[in-house]
């Protein structure tokens, strides 16, 4: 396993724990959401995401996005370190509109997304990174929005006729 | 600063088709060939010339450089008139980054020349160069296997 690649499942793994430990997300989150992606995507390909919601209790929202991004993250070394983290590539999708989920119904939401050629593949620097990601958010009025995110592995490979 | 010396870097960048558009630069795991020739207009009293080849993060956060070659190649005073010249070939990694310029994120590939000034700031060339994902074409959706086995009884 490369280095990349062990950097990759160390991040995804401690993000899937943070979403499943988190007290606030057993306080606040409305729903239980699966994302199901393919593990590594090649730039320039598509792919189809599914995702599972399945509410918890009964909620209103004013839309449920779903978004395909790629994130930029810097860190600046001190004496304390600081992170910044901005979108780099943005696909935002509303499967959702404004409704009412019903609680205990799964709602099953699917979406085709591609890579973009131009994109950066995945890549963990000592100071900087881009990765990828998939990432739902509720957006519940006047309650802190449910959300989830995956990590996709982008290969620096490029795929033309994909 | 009056410039002490002519320098010309020759990168050997291939050229690629990516998307109909021609595109020049090393893809990962290909082989950068450099050569340099450096004529000094004066005689540079110096340690030496070491060669710095690698990537540079930079952006929002704080720059990181990361050398695949750093390494003194020469170790004498330039000479007035002397030429010198090097070549050298570098297989760039496989799973290294992609040049890249984001708006919190920059990936800066680089050839860089040093001439090491004992007590005194040192002269730096730095040449930036492409580094360009690996290229795969991906085989058309309906072709069949390259060969057909039923045949061969």
């Amino acid at each position: 396993m490369s280095h990349q690649d062990t950097v990759h499942s160390q991040r995804s793994a401690r993000q899937a724990s943070w979403q499943s430990l988190n007290p606030l997300t057993k306080i606040f989150g409305m729903a239980e959401v699966v994302i199901d992606t393919p593990e590594r995507l090649n730039l320039g390909e598509s792919f189809s995401c599914r995702v599972t919601l399945v509410p918890t209790k009964r909620t209103k929202v004013r839309k449920v996005l779903l978004e395909w991004a790629l994130i930029e993250e810097a860190i600046v070394r001190g004496t304390s370190d600081s992170t910044y983290r901005t979108d780099g590539f943005l696909d935002s999708r509303t499967p959702i509109g404004a409704t009412t989920l019903e609680a205990g119904r799964s709602y099953e939401l699917a979406e085709q997304f591609a890579v973009p050629l131009t994109g950066p593949p995945t890549f963990y620097g000592a100071n900087h990174s881009t990765y990828w990601c998939v990432r739902l958010r509720l957006d519940v009025p006047w309650w802190p929005d449910t959300r989830a995110q995956r990590l996709v592995k982008v290969e620096p490979t490029l795929v033309e006729g994909a | 600063m009056a410039r002490h010396y002519d320098i010309q870097v020759n990168i050997e960048l291939p050229e690629y088709r990516i998307a109909g558009q021609t595109v020049r630069g090393y893809a990962l795991g290909d082989t950068a060939e450099v050569s340099v020739r450096l004529v000094p207009r004066q005689t540079i009293k110096c340690r030496g010339i070491w060669l710095e080849f690698g990537y540079r993060e930079h952006g929002q956060g704080s720059t990181w450089e990361h050398l695949l070659i750093n390494e003194m190649v020469f170790t004498r005073s330039l000479q007035h008139g002397a030429e010198w010249t090097h070549l050298f070939t570098q297989e760039l990694p496989s799973e290294g980054p992609v040049s890249y310029a984001g708006k919190y994120v920059n990936y800066t590939w680089f050839v860089r020349y040093r001439i090491d000034i004992p007590i005194w700031p040192d002269h730096r060339e730095e040449f930036p160069f492409t580094v360009l994902p690996n290229l795969y074409e991906a085989p058309p959706a309906d072709a069949g296997p390259a060969s057909d086995w039923s045949s061969v009884s």
